[in-house]
């Protein structure tokens, strides 16, 4: 059961990535505003107004509201709303690397801790060595590249706690080496961001081939197609297209596939 | 208001399909804001499924140059949102009207004629139509 500030977040958000202009979704949300506020006073329930399909419902009228340029966001996309999916994916390398922090404590702690000495090497060896194999480990298990520099740090330390350095080193090493390989992967994973996504949403269509199910005239504004089981409303540039033929789609334009006729030559 | 009795699809359907009729209708009647239209229509036994699904047909209606959005300061809460009548709205609610009253006479017709041939209805002249 979805509350008012929610589903006027919902709506306001779906607008505005769907190209909604930014002054009519604050006049949008404010008209929604005042009609729940007003049926919240009734006592009777926000989904008396949107339905069960918030989505459903701010599209509908995001259609209403949209110039040329917006596009029809897929359900999937809203779901994978930017915020929780990277809470999502922070959540557990989180909690490991805390559990990993109490545990490395708990260690020193324990340990008599001399560090200039390398008396006690035989046992931070094996810390060493066992935390950097969990990390990596953990990493493999877990979304995003969070964990893996500090595996690496701890993989640089025990390299050293082998070769006998002393403790001190090996902890400069691993706080060293963690914090250069966080800024490596961070680089790497930006620069990944930065390439050429997949066509999403309604522009994955461009270039789809589809058939007319009704006739497509843009003088009268009508038109549907239906592209890879999905039915579209569209539009032509040039003389209208009856139902039945087969068309290309050309590109999108607001909420319509611009189509034209495609002749079936390559087949 | 009342809570309302949950609407049947069918009545759902049909009424989807007059609405934006209805609702220039209420604004040439007064000017007025979405909830209210929402009550208006309650009172007069109109009830919809999801009340929201007005506000994507006044967005219609204004791009159409048939209604006018203008905002009014409430005394609570932020500004509310007024529809009034364009002047194209009367034009098009005049025709809107006539097509509606057409095809309902043409409806009423239909399911007259189909109530006559029933088993019940004798052959003695198309008499009883009520």
């Amino acid at each position: 059961m979805i509350d008012r500030a929610r589903a006027l977040d919902d709506c306001a958000h779906y607008w505005r990535a769907t190209g909604v202009p930014p002054g009519a979704v604050a006049e949008m949300r404010q008209e929604l505003d005042e009609h729940l506020r007003a049926v919240e006073a009734d006592g009777r329930r926000v989904d008396a107004v949107i339905g069960d399909d918030v989505h459903g419902f701010a599209e509908s009228w995001a259609v209403e509201r949209r110039g040329s340029g917006g596009r029809h966001l897929q359900e999937e996309e809203v779901d994978n709303d930017a915020r929780t999916q990277s809470a999502d994916r922070m959540r557990l390398p989180l909690v490991l690397l805390g559990l990993g922090i109490v545990g490395l404590v708990l260690a020193l702690a324990l340990a008599p801790v001399d560090a200039g000495s390398t008396e006690d090497n035989e046992a931070w060896r094996w810390v060493w060595t066992v935390g950097a194999v969990v990390l990596s480990l953990a990493e493999v298990a877990t979304v995003g590249f969070f964990l893996l520099p500090f595996g690496v740090g701890m993989a640089a330390a025990a390299v050293l706690a082998w070769l006998d350095v002393n403790l001190l080193s090996q902890w400069f090493a691993f706080f060293g080496v963690s914090a250069l390989s966080f800024a490596v992967v961070q680089r790497f994973l930006k620069a990944q961001d930065l390439d050429p996504q997949p066509q999403v949403g309604a522009n994955r269509w461009t270039g789809a081939i589809g058939v007319v199910l009704q006739t497509i005239d843009r003088h009268d504004n009508v038109g549907m197609v239906r592209v890879g089981g999905e039915e579209w409303r569209a539009t032509v540039d040039g003389p209208p297209i009856g139902a039945g033929v087969t068309v290309r789609v050309v590109e999108v334009r607001g909420t319509r596939l611009v189509v034209e006729p495609h002749l079936e030559i390559d087949e | 208001m009342t809570p309302r009795q949950p609407v049947t699809d069918r009545r759902s359907q049909l009424l989807k399909g007059v609405l934006d009729m209805c609702l220039l209708s209420i604004i040439a009647e007064e000017a007025s804001y979405g909830y209210e239209m929402v009550r208006k229509l309650d009172d007069r036994g109109l009830s919809l499924a999801s009340e929201g699904s007005i506000y994507p047909l006044l967005s219609r209606l204004q791009r159409a140059g048939l209604v006018e959005g203008y905002l009014v300061s409430s005394s609570e809460g932020p500004a509310r949102k007024y529809y009034r009548l364009a002047d194209a709205g009367g034009a098009a609610l005049e025709q809107w009207r006539n097509e509606w009253q057409a095809l309902a006479r043409s409806v009423d017709d239909v399911l007259d004629g189909m109530a006559r041939s029933a088993p019940e209805a004798d052959e003695d002249g198309g008499g009883g139509r009520t």
